[in-house]
Order: structure tokens, then C-alpha cells, then sequence
């Protein structure tokens, strides 16, 4: 069975009635992962036996009516660590390494009765705009196959868009949840940073990374991040705001919200179709009593340099842990210990993470460091500042998740800084600490539009009341791509 | 080709600093490819930034303190099994400094 035609409260009436228990829910749901994705590619590891005793448990506990995830298969992105799978985050470095521990969401989603079926494929180390940097192969994209699922959540993404899975969970430090969900038709939120607990999400850029869902509505995706969200003592970066319901004012619409449009996002850069979808979403909410106006981001085009600045040094920062001792890829060659260290990180890296730990290392290095990373410090608060003014008179901006659709395996592999502009619309929200959700708005030439809401800083509610209005009031979401197994 | 003149020389050297070391075929690869991100970088240039003060951080959490108390896991077993190389409970590594005779063996190469 597939979930295209599904939605989360759907499936947990049936699970409540009866009509389905929870390990026919998960052993059916496995069943067709491994028929979809001999095409998809989009996990990495399946928890089969794990994860039909667990669903036996939830089935002998019987289904919590309060929590809709209870006896819910669900997918983990590859870098969020589970105790006793495997987690690789795609990459050779770890492709044998066992935690010890679950991460917070982990241990959440399970106390919610989630099921996790398995981990998904991703960017090595998350570092990637489409899923190509994994050492277990790229995911495609379920709309094309020859289309690349965005990334680095592309395996969440591809999952999720082709039915195989109801929810993923992903994570997004320059746009990894929002431009895979934009590239297949789906939901992907990215939290305020600080909202969820990072513990035993694998570090890439500190400052930047943020755990979120992906999921085929609006509904679905902030009924998890009420189960994931919240203070945890591990992650000390996690805010103690009280988390809120944020499904309670979901249906209230978008009467008298004020919304602001940002040029710089509708520049010549952005692709005709993608501009006219994101027009005529301005369009749907006015009719549905919003105020859209036109704003200006004035530092929105050079986000992307100062992102590959800091990211990359907290990145090579974070990544000099990986030296073959204590877990790891070991090298088989080395004579001494500094041999150790550097043959292990040379044939256990693949090349995307190289760079950007070069280009971090160098930012970061006697001489550079005022000239690169201070100044790319710099400019993050001047983009932190233009998002400051424009709340100041608007409760939510609207804008394109990315300039063009979907683009075609192996188009970008070769040139990084075409790969890297691929974030343009999505880094600034990272840079700022924002939250955004990519949600679908259209489609060209068959491939999937997305359309970006940001918000003020833990306003996700207002994004979620925002985006179910649109999807009420919209068929996007109701298209689904062939791959899935659509009739 | 990138503007920017970033040499092989100065990608070995980065390279070494994050132990990390490049083949020959793959030295001219990275060298241009760092470049074009070089070039990228140089946009911020046109940036003013006089009187703006730098963002390291953007969690609203200030100075989170906690009690600097030690845990033991009791994973010791699990936490071996992700060691590339085990002998008695214990990690082993290659030898960490050579001995006097290859030592002095080298230095007189």
C-alpha cells in the first residue's frame, strides 16, 4: 500500500477502528518501500524486525486516540542518530557506525507510538543541494527519475512525495528540508533555530542546522512538530518557550494577515513559471482576505557567499572529530598515527565534503579570517536586520522555496558555485534563525513548485494557519507522481 | 576559469591544515573549484559592513549553564563494537612516535 491518497488523522481513524492494526500498517508500508524504491533509492537502511515488534507493542498497548502518531510508520533521515541502526549520514566515514544512543526526536516520536521504518538517503554529511553526494548513490526524483529529489533531505523528500512513507523526518542548515520538499510537491518545514532539540542530530553548521518534517500536508507536518518541538537539557541551544498547540488556530485562515512579497526573490534569477505561481498565490490570499505587498530584502543576493563562509568553517570545525580512532572509517595503510588521521579523513570523505572543509578551514585561518569569516558574520546580521524591518509591519512573507523546478541528475555535480546558488531563497532564513516552511503552489512543465512562508522568529503557527488556507483553497497537493504507484 | 588566483601550493596547504591530503590528479580539480568559490566569496567585497557587528549566534538561549556532573552510560561494550581496531576492552592505534632507529634511519635520507 502506498500513502498518496492518505493523510495522518485518515490513517489513525483506521488504526482506532480497527480497520488496519499497526503491524499490518508497517509490514504493508515495508512491503512497498522495497517495490518503490528499487526505482527511488530513497533509503538507506530499512528497521524491518525493529520495527514490526515495535508496531506489535503499540498494537498490544492498543492505539493512543491522543496521539495521531500512535502505531504511524514514519522515516528517519540518515544523520539523525538511532540506537542500534545504523546511521551514516551517507557518507563512507560512517557506514558502520552503530549509535548508542536515539536522538531526542528519536525518543519523542517513539513515546508519541511513531514506527520507525528506516533511515533515509541524503547529501553526505547533509552538505548538497540534490542527494548526489551519497556514497550509497543518488535518490531520484519521483516526479522524473531523471530529475535529482533536491537535497540534502532528498531521500525524506522522495519518500514522502511517492507515497512510500507518510512523514520523514529531515534536517535543513542552507534549505535541506524546504528545497526537496519544493522539488516534489510536498511539505517540509524548517523550524525556528532552537525550536527542536539538535541532540544526536550529526553537526554540520551549528549555528545553522534545525530538525523538521517533511509530510504531504499542512495538518500532518505541524502535528509533528507538536510532538518534536520543545526545551531539552542535551541541546543548549534549545529554546525554553513554551510550546504551544500548533494545530488549535490551523483552521482560523488568513483574514487581515499582513503579508509581505520580497522583490529580490522575484528577480530575473527566478524561473517565469515559478514567478507566475507564486503571483498568483499572492492572488489566492488576497481573495481569502490577506494584504500581499511588495517589500525589499536588500541583502537577499549575498546570503549564499556569506553562507558557504560560515557554514563551511563551522562545518570543518564540527568534522575534525571523524580521525579513524575511535569509530569510524579507519584507513588500512597508515604506519603512524598522523598517517592514521589523514588517510582515514582522505578516502572516508567524498569530494563535497572536502571542499567545504577547505573552504571553512581557510575561512577560518590566520590572515583570512577577518576578510572572510568576520565579514561574512557581518553581513548575516545585515540580512538579519532586513528580515527585522520588514516584521515590524508584516506578520509573514511569502516567496518562492527556489528559483527553478527540479533540475537533472548529474546537471550540477561538476560546478559547485551553480549548485551552491541553488539556496539563494532558502539560506537567508538559516542566516536569520527564521522558521520556513516550503508548501506546493504549482507546477511546470509536470515538476513540482514550491512556495516559502517565513515567519517571525517561533511564529510557526501563524505559517501552518497561512498554509492550510492555501491548501484548502488549492489542488496542488492533490497531484501525485507516477512512481508511486498512482492509479 | 575563476578570477581568483588561488594556487595549488596554497590548496595543499589548506588541505594539510584539515589533514586532508590530495592526490596529484586531484590537486588541478580542486584548485579551479575552490577558485570559482573564491569568486563567490569576493561578492561580499561590495558589502559595507563599517560599524556592523558580526553574528556568531542566533539562539535565544543566553549563557544555558548546567551542573558539570559525569554519567556513565555502562555502554562500554556497544561503544568498543564502533572501534576500527579492539584488543583487550582497549582501542588500538598505529605507533604514535617512530623508534630511534627508523627515526634516524629517515633523518639521514
Amino acid at each position: 500500500m502506498n500513502y498518496l491518497n492518505k493523510n495522518m488523522t485518515g490513517v489513525h481513524k483506521q488504526l482506532m477502528n480497527g480497520d488496519i492494526t499497526s503491524e499490518e500498517l508497517t509490514k504493508q508500508t515495508l512491503d512497498n518501500i522495497k517495490k518503490t524504491d528499487t526505482k527511488l533509492n530513497a533509503f538507506i537502511d530499512l528497521n524491518d524486525s525493529k520495527a514490526l515488534d515495535d508496531s506489535k507493542a503499540v498494537d498490544q498497548k492498543g492505539i493512543d486516540a491522543s496521539s495521531l502518531l500512535s502505531g504511524m510508520p514514519i522515516a528517519i533521515k540518515d544523520n539523525i542518530l538511532t540506537k542500534d541502526l545504523k546511521t551514516t549520514a551517507a557518507s563512507k566515514m560512517l557506514s558502520n557506525f552503530t549509535p548508542i544512543f536515539d536522538a531526542t526526536v528519536v525518543k519523542k516520536l517513539a513515546a508519541a507510538g511513531a514506527i520507525n521504518v528506516g533511515k533515509t538517503n541524503m547529501d553526505e554529511f547533509a552538505m548538497g543541494s540534490s542527494t548526489e553526494h551519497s556514497v550509497f548513490g543518488p535518490t531520484h526524483n519521483p516526479w522524473n527519475l531523471n530529475k535529482v529529489p533536491g537535497g540534502s533531505s532528498g531521500g525524506s523528500a522522495a519518500a514522502v512525495a511517492s507515497g512510500e512513507i507518510i512523514a520523514a523526518l529531515g534536517s535543513d542548515t542552507g534549505g535541506s528540508i524546504r528545497q526537496p520538499a519544493a522539488f516534489n510537491g510536498i511539505v517540509g518545514m524548517k523550524p525556528t533555530y532552537g525550536r527542536v532539540s539538535r541532540w544526536g542530530l550529526i553537526a554540520f553548521g551549528s549555528s545553522f542546522d534545525q530538525i523538521g518534517s517533511l509530510t504531504r500536508n499542512v495538518y500532518d507536518n505541524a502535528s509533528i512538530l507538536n510532538v518534536i518541538a520543545g526545551h531539552d537539557k542535551h541541546d543548549l541551544t534549545s529554546s525554553d518557550k513554551a510550546v504551544p498547540d500548533y494545530t488549535q488556530n490551523i483552521k482560523k485562515g488568513v483574514k487581515g494577515l499582513k503579508i509581505a512579497l520580497p522583490e529580490e526573490y522575484l528577480s530575473d534569477g527566478t524561473d517565469k513559471n515559478v514567478k507566475d505561481a507564486i503571483l498568483k498565490a499572492a492572488e489566492t490570499y488576497k481573495k481569502l482576505g490577506a494584504t500581499v505587498e511588495k517589500v525589499s530584502l536588500p541583502h537577499t543576493k549575498y546570503g549564499v557567499a556569506a553562507y558557504y563562509i560560515l557554514a563551511s568553517s563551522e562545518a570543518s570545525s564540527n568534522l575534525q572529530r571523524y580521525d579513524g580512532i575511535r569509530y569510524g572509517y579507519r584507513s588500512k595503510d597508515a604506519n603512524n598515527l598522523a598517517e592514521l588521521y589523514v588517510k582515514s579523513r582522505s578516502e572516508g570523505f567524498g569530494d563535497e565534503v572536502k571542499r567545504r572543509i577547505m573552504l571553512g578551514t581557510f575561512s577560518l585561518s590566520a590572515g583570512a579570517f577577518d576578510a572572510y569569516f568576520k565579514k561574512a558574520a557581518k553581513v548575516r546580521t545585515l540580512i538579519l536586520d532586513d528580515f527585522k524591518k520588514v516584521f515590524d509591519h508584516y506578520d509573514m512573507i511569502m516567496a518562492p522555496t527556489t528559483s527553478t523546478p527540479a533540475f537533472d541528475l548529474g546537471s550540477k555535480t561538476s560546478d559547485p558555485v551553480s549548485m551552491y546558488m541553488n539556496d539563494v531563497l532558502t539560506i537567508p532564513v538559516n542566516m536569520a534563525g527564521l522558521p520556513g516552511m516550503s508548501i506546493p503552489a504549482g507546477f511546470s512543465d509536470g515538476m513540482p513548485i514550491g512556495m516559502q512562508l517565513i515567519g517571525r522568529p517561533f511564529d510557526e503557527g501563524t505559517m501552518y494557519q497561512a498554509g492550510y488556507a492555501f491548501e484548502q483553497n488549492t489542488d496542488f497537493h492533490k497531484h501525485f507522481p507516477k512512481i508511486g504507484g498512482a492509479k | 576559469m575563476p578570477k581568483n588566483e588561488i594556487s595549488e601550493d596554497q590548496v595543499k596547504h589548506v588541505a594539510s591544515l584539515a589533514n586532508l591530503s590530495l592526490s596529484k590528479d586531484q590537486l588541478p580539480y580542486f584548485t579551479k573549484q575552490l577558485g570559482s568559490v573564491m569568486d563567490l566569496f569576493e561578492t561580499l567585497n561590495s558589502v559595507n559592513t563599517d560599524d556592523v557587528k558580526p553574528t556568531y549566534s542566533i539562539t535565544d538561549q543566553v549563557n544555558a549553564m548546567r551542573d558539570d556532573i559525569p554519567q556513565n552510560w555502562n555502554e562500554k561494550q556497544a561503544l568498543l563494537r564502533n572501534a576500527p581496531d579492539v584488543k583487550d576492552g582497549l582501542i588500538r592505534v598505529p605507533e604514535i612516535m617512530q623508534n630511534r632507529k627508523n627515526r634516524d634511519r629517515e633523518s639521514e635520507d
